[in-house]
């Protein structure tokens, strides 16, 4: 049995509509989609979502080709710097217009359509992933400053914590892996890792 | 040949190499049943501390890990159903069913026998492909390399198995990435807008790291339920199969090792293309392939040396041509640079000592991964116990030091941890991360030398048709998505009678 979540950091909106926990849905929490309780709709489609990442992704590539162009293109024969930049450019844009066009979507996906699930329910579950980011970019940006073991502990700590570790459990189990990851690269591997590397 | 591989088993039963090899296949298998842990990570994160071994004896460490993950990856796609690694899929549709009725013990075994039985095949199938390809080693110039990029690309759309939109978004990814740093030929700097820290360009490793290890961990925080199961007790009387499954086992280890080489010769995702490929050759021959998908031994045994005999195939591109066909041979690829080694068409002519001494010290890492990892089972299911907290906190911790430790640098850090965010979201879209990472390896190969081609050729596109070796590949190539597109259309046109059967029409 997985041991329950920390109550610190259980969100009171945890439960969805039926009283059902999270962890004890049918189908892992992945496969579940936002539905208007009321309507019964599909709230923020897919499809929708999906076609405005496509939209910032060619924008980006459209940016990607323009500065291509800057470096000369050259010809098939002659290539120059910016021939095969532009070449692969050009070949993720066709993937990704017609990645727009393919409005085909995932079985399962289709599957667990009808679940009911809140809104607030899916951002529940982007808390420890967004916990897991944001504290390994800490550790990144604080190991110049604070030391490797310093960085490695707060690392440790925020992780066992967003996963539901009990505090008095979480401080030693930081510090231990924080003190094991300095012996193993620092001490034994001479990885110059810590106060004065520099960030470029 | 065999004179050679004689002097190799000299080499690598010295005890540097063959402590190495130990201690690779043990590490390997250690890291594999971990899970998210892919053979691609386990090196990468062993790239630095091999640099303080002999450089021979850190390669055979190296290549021992890559097998011993495999072995791993299959314990855990056996025991909990829970497959890091696209390629144990298959070995969990049958291996866990053994496991429900009480039969996990040999399931076990009969992986490990295939393993090794794949492993001797393909090591053989290396040494052989090794043999011939020395003889035409001086007609291999950029023109060939060219060729060869050029089409396993094509290749690798085509195989990648994702939709045709998601097979070019992951090429195209794939291609762009190494854009960034100077240009091969001429030295200029392109998309680095000022900033020095790009002009050295990505890393392969810092953005494989991310790709894989870090896109595991946040799919882990983001969906805690993937590794709620647990192991039970493996006792080791309960390892010995029954004589009857061993024989079943023999001939589909043999058929899955043959084709797993065969298949691994490929670029791409060729592991994962084997394994299935072995699965539903042994479902075809088998008498009762309704046992299939219910702890069928073949559907076990096969795929598994299917897997690890692709392991030598894929090493086999990347020892003689010196061309990465895969995301892991990519990152051993570094680690040969590593160490000051270039493998590639010089490598067997410069360095026969070695690389024979490679191929004999891999032979003997699986025989150790044989004798040793069956009995250590419990040590892997003490390992699959650790709790996904304490393994999320320890794999960010030497996943981003690992990444640092490669050129000493914090933007690598960065690197991977964006490439992490990033592979979450191709995961997502359902694009291939093997694609975008082999496409990461062969771009640069491919420019460097097309554009070394077009010099030497005057600018002549026929050139590629003109020279017999790459005339051979364009052609296999040609026939290859020939055959493939026309596979696809019958597939289609016999899909549509039974779907309208199915639907009452």
């Amino acid at each position: 049995m997985r041991k329950p979540l920390n109550p610190r950091f259980q969100l009171p909106d945890e439960r969805d509509m039926t009283g059902a926990r999270v962890d004890d849905l049918p189908v892992p929490v992945s496969k579940l989609v936002p539905v208007d309780e009321t309507t019964g709709r599909r709230l923020n489609r897919p499809h929708g979502r999906r076609l405005v990442v496509i939209a910032a992704a060619i924008a980006v590539v459209l940016v990607y080709l323009k500065t291509a162009t800057e470096y000369s293109i050259g010809s098939v024969t002659k290539p120059a710097p910016g021939s095969y930049p532009f070449v692969s450019g050009v070949i993720l844009l066709v993937g990704l217009v017609l990645m727009a066009f393919d409005r085909r979507r995932e079985p399962e996906r289709q599957l667990v359509e009808t679940i009911p699930i809140t809104v607030a329910l899916r951002v529940r579950r982007l808390v420890r992933p967004v916990v897991l980011v944001g504290a390994c970019l800490a550790y990144i940006l604080l190991l110049r400053y604070v030391g490797d073991t310093t960085a490695a502990a707060g690392l440790g700590f925020v992780i066992l914590i967003a996963f539901g570790e009990a505090i008095w459990r979480a401080i030693p189990l930081a510090i231990g892996i924080a003190f094991l990851a300095h012996y193993l690269f620092v001490v034994l591997l001479g990885v110059p890792l810590g106060k004065g590397s520099t960030l470029w | 040949m065999i004179h050679q591989l004689l002097t190799g088993f000299g080499n690598a039963l010295s005890w540097e190499n063959f402590l190495a090899a130990l201690a690779g296949a043990f590490i390997g298998t250690a890291i594999g049943v971990l899970p998210g842990m892919s053979p691609t990570v386990a090196i990468a994160l062993l790239l630095v501390p091999t640099l303080k071994m002999p450089g021979e004896s850190g390669l055979v460490l190296l290549s021992a890990v890559f097998f011993g993950t495999q072995y791993g990856d299959s314990v855990t796609a056996i025991l909990l159903d829970v497959p890091s690694e696209p390629a144990s899929i298959v070995i969990a549709l049958d291996g866990y069913p053994m496991t429900k009725k009480g039969r996990h013990g040999p399931a076990l075994a009969l992986a490990a026998f295939g393993s090794f039985c794949g492993a001797v095949i393909g090591l053989a199938g290396l040494a052989l492909f090794a043999h011939t390809f020395s003889k035409y080693v001086f007609q291999f110039g950029p023109v060939e390399i060219a060729a060869l990029a050029g089409c396993g690309l094509l290749i690798l759309v085509r195989a990648s198995g994702t939709r045709l939109a998601a097979g070019l978004v992951a090429l195209g990814l794939g291609l762009v990435l190494p854009t960034i740093g100077l240009d091969p030929a001429l030295g200029t700097t392109r998309f680095t807008f000022g900033w020095t820290v790009l002009y050295q360009g990505l890393d392969l490793i810092p953005v494989a790291l991310g790709l894989v290890g870090v896109a595991e961990l946040i799919e882990n925080a983001l969906d805690p339920t993937r590794l709620r199961h647990r192991g039970g007790k493996v006792p080791l009387r309960s390892l010995v199969p029954a004589r009857a499954e061993i024989r079943e086992a023999a001939g589909a280890s043999v058929r899955g090792g043959v084709l797993g080489f065969l298949l691994g010769l490929l670029p791409g995702p060729t592991l994962t293309m084997s394994s299935f490929a072995s699965y539903r050759l042994e479902r075809l021959l088998s008498r009762h392939p309704e046992r299939f998908g219910h702890g069928a031994v073949a559907g076990v045994a096969g795929p598994k040396a299917a897997d690890d005999a692709a392991v030598s195939g894929n090493l086999a591109s990347l020892l003689t041509l010196g061309i990465p066909f895969s995301p892991v041979t990519g990152v051993l690829y570094a680690g040969f640079i590593l160490h000051g080694i270039t493998p590639g068409p010089l490598f067997i002519q410069s360095s026969p000592d070695l690389f024979w001494g490679l191929i004999a010290a891999m032979l003997v890492g699986n025989v150790a991964l044989l004798v040793l990892n069956v009995p250590f089972i419990s040590i892997w299911i003490w390992l699959i116990r650790i709790p996904t907290r304490i393994l999320s906190v320890i794999l960010a911790l030497f996943i981003l030091i690992g990444s640092f430790s490669v050129r000493n640098s914090q933007w690598d850090m960065l690197v991977t941890l964006m490439a992490g965010v990033l592979g979450v979201l191709l995961r997502r879209a359902g694009i291939d991360r093997t694609v975008v990472l082999v496409a990461l390896i062969l771009g640069p190969v491919l420019e460097e030398n097309f554009r070394e081609s077009m010099s030497a050729s005057g600018g002549h596109l026929s050139i590629f048709l003109s020279r017999p070796i790459s005339l051979v590949i364009v052609s296999i190539t040609v026939g290859i998505l020939i055959a493939s597109a026309a596979f696809q259309i019958l597939g289609r046109l016999g899909a549509l009678p039974r779907q309208r059967l199915a639907d009452g029409a």
